[in-house]
């Protein structure tokens, strides 16, 4: 027992030593401040291009939904101003306070705030969440504004056949040379690659209409579509703080007159499958517009004889026997798509490859299939739906692989041997 | 409120205190397993058998081998049966400094509460405890920062003065009590400590409160290894042997 008493004493002596703390985040002196929008659920963005505090020259800028921003702890309040992208400065002022606490001779002193007081402001709404500032993150203050309706938001999708019956939609990726909003002839998306796009309305008129100039094969053929836009723009106080403001609903997309040319297009719907026909701050996504799958491309594979692997060729052109266009002239590639005859009276169609080096023959892929109209996209209309691929040169160097449907994206359907 | 000691640390203080306990009274156990049946028709007195004043060695030798600490306490308990009323005094001062500033702490306090022991049949009357205690401080302190510089806000040299600060604790105790030789006892007691509060109204957050610790913890543990001298009042009634 005595024994045991005495080993308990220095296990105890060497235990009474107090461990160092950490001399890590010390103090609690930042502010989270969240942004929104009144009457949204959607985080606001902030573009600050200058964020500036009493007391100190330093300066800093950002664009978040949320920030996190130093409070002065060698004083019992801080005033933060605001500058942003579009010019306009707000301002924020602080109180809170200050008591220090000694930590250790390696770590110093530390400091406690809390209490934080909004003093004043020139945002148009302020909700304190927190009085206790903090090391890093969380939020003590959410900022609101009040909303400015006036963009409406764009998609653009590309719509596919995945099966004889399935359809779908997915975003697409578009690159524009520009697009125009005709009322005030000011361009946007110059040169630019996007798939969502957000556009201004005419907020004097109840319509807009707009030019869109593609770059790439969304617009097919003329690569120009048109979107005319029709609203009803009303005022009414929704926020007190914000008085009379403009707002916009029962947006519908107009057809009349090819005033719009897309394939087609739609008012998106929201997450309770409701269309969302009011423009709303910040914007979202109100119209999708649509390209219409093309029914009609075949893939083709060039591989050596007795292998499964791709190979690439030198084409020099590919014809069809419907058309004069010509096809991947000057291009080495492994796969090509070829449009089928579009017509849904005829059942085949001829394609002849010429090589660009002298000593290859030219291949002659010939295919006769069977058509169907169908309406797959309500917006699309009846199209052309090709099956039942048959090789009419069997025993060649054209092999049908899949002979059933031709699908958009297109599936690899013929394989071309060559030597 | 910030935790500086890494949890994993604090963790392992902690287990490796309760197993030292634990192991304690694996040793006891043997003695109680040979000791002999008390008669169920003894009665149960509660009148003191003795008073035991001692001293914590651990400040003690605090005051030679850290450079910081200065102080000492006093510990008394009286028996009522199983039961210990027990008092604590003490004083003590800290001093730290470093190269950006300073601090330094002097106060006085006591603690008092009620020990249950569980080692009733040991006819030296060793003594295994749980308990409980309420502590209460009066202290003053002062603290220095100098030299230092944030980046952003500039210089941080101040000087701050906490007086007459009254802190008040509750603590839950065990520990050991072992006859060493006649009317000398020796013990440790294992301390923990929550529920701090204090009345300062200055800038100032007290960092140490003497007889609780550092004020940055919500809870915190602490340790004494007592020295008494026991004061008999009247005889002790021994257990009978059991018969076998």
């Amino acid at each position: 027992m005595r024994k045991t008493s005495w080993f308990i004493a220095f296990i105890i002596l060497a235990a009474s030593c107090l461990d160092d703390p950490d001399c890590f985040q010390l103090n609690n002196n930042f502010l989270g401040i969240s942004f929104h929008v009144m009457g949204s659920t959607v985080a606001d963005t902030l573009k600050a291009t200058e964020i500036s505090f009493s007391g100190t020259s330093a300066i800093t800028a950002d664009t978040a939904t949320s920030i996190s921003l130093p409070l002065n702890y060698t004083a019992t309040g801080t005033d933060i101003f605001f500058t942003r992208s579009d010019g306009s400065k707000d301002t924020l002022k602080l109180s809170y306070s200050t008591k220090i606490q000694y930590v250790s001779d390696d770590c110093g002193s530390r400091y406690i705030l809390s209490d934080l007081n909004v003093a004043s402001h020139s945002f148009d709404s302020i909700r304190l969440v927190n009085t206790t500032p903090t090391k890093s993150g969380g939020t003590n203050i959410a900022i609101y504004r009040c909303p400015k309706v006036g963009m409406v938001g764009l998609t653009l999708q590309q719509l596919y056949i995945t099966g004889t019956a399935t359809q779908s939609a997915t975003t697409r990726s578009t690159i524009f040379n520009s697009v125009t909003a005709d009322f005030s002839g000011e361009n946007f998306y110059v040169d630019q690659t996007a798939s969502t796009l957000y556009l201004p309305v005419n907020l004097t008129q109840e319509f807009s209409t707009y030019t869109f100039d593609f770059a790439d094969d969304f617009g097919l053929a003329d690569s120009v579509r048109k979107l005319r836009l029709t609203y009803r723009i009303f005022e009414v106080e929704r926020y007190k703080q914000c008085g009379n403001q403009k707002f916009i609903d029962s947006l519908k997309i107009d057809f009349a007159n090819a005033a719009t040319t897309f394939d087609t297009a739609s008012i998106a719907l929201d997450s309770d499958d409701d269309r969302l026909e009011a423009l709303q701050d910040p914007a979202v996504v109100n119209v999708k517009l649509m390209r219409c799958p093309e029914t009609n491309l075949t893939q083709v594979v060039f591989r050596r004889p007795g292998t499964t692997t791709a190979t690439a060729v030198h084409i020099k052109s590919i014809t069809t026997n419907y058309s004069s266009d010509i096809y991947y002239a000057g291009d080495t590639t492994s796969t090509v798509k070829l449009p089928l005859n579009p017509s849904a009276s005829v059942n085949s169609t001829q394609f002849i490859v010429t090589y660009t080096e002298a000593d290859r023959a030219a291949d002659t892929i010939s295919v006769s299939y069977t058509t169907t109209l169908d309406t797959l996209f309500p917006g699309c209309g009846p199209q052309v739906i090709y099956s039942d691929l048959v090789n009419l040169l069997e025993g060649g160097d054209t092999d049908v692989l899949i002979t059933n449907d031709v699908k958009f994206p297109a599936v690899t359907n013929i394989a071309v041997e060559v030597n | 409120m910030l935790n500086f000691q890494p949890l994993q640390t604090l963790q392992l203080k902690s287990i490796n205190i309760l197993l030292l306990v634990f192991c304690s009274t694996f040793v006891f156990a043997q003695n109680d397993s040979s000791s002999t049946k008390i008669d169920s028709l003894e009665k149960k007195s509660y009148k003191p058998t003795g008073i035991r004043i001692g001293t914590d060695a651990l400040s003690i030798a605090r005051n030679f081998y850290s450079k910081t600490f200065n102080g000492w306490e006093v510990n008394a308990d009286v028996d009522f049966n199983r039961f210990f009323l027990a008092v604590d005094y003490g004083h003590w001062a800290r001093t730290y400094g470093g190269d950006n500033g300073d601090y330094d702490n002097s106060g006085n306090y006591f603690r008092a509460g009620v020990d249950v022991n569980f080692l009733t049949k040991d006819p030296e009357q060793n003594m295994f405890f749980i308990g409980g205690r309420y502590g209460q401080s009066t202290f003053s302190e002062h603290m220095r920062i100098v030299g230092v510089e944030d980046e952003i806000w500039g210089s941080l040299d101040k000087e701050l003065y906490n007086t007459n600060v009254r802190g008040h604790w509750f603590e839950l105790t065990t520990g050991l009590r072992v006859k060493m030789w006649k009317y000398i006892w020796m013990g440790y007691t294992a301390r923990f400590k929550f529920g701090l509060s204090t009345n300062e109204t200055g800038e100032m957050v007290p960092s140490d409160v003497p007889g609780y610790g550092r004020t940055d913890k919500e809870s915190t543990w602490g340790f004494n290894y007592q020295i008494f001298f026991r004061i008999p009042v009247r005889k002790t009634p021994v257990p009978p042997a059991t018969k076998k």
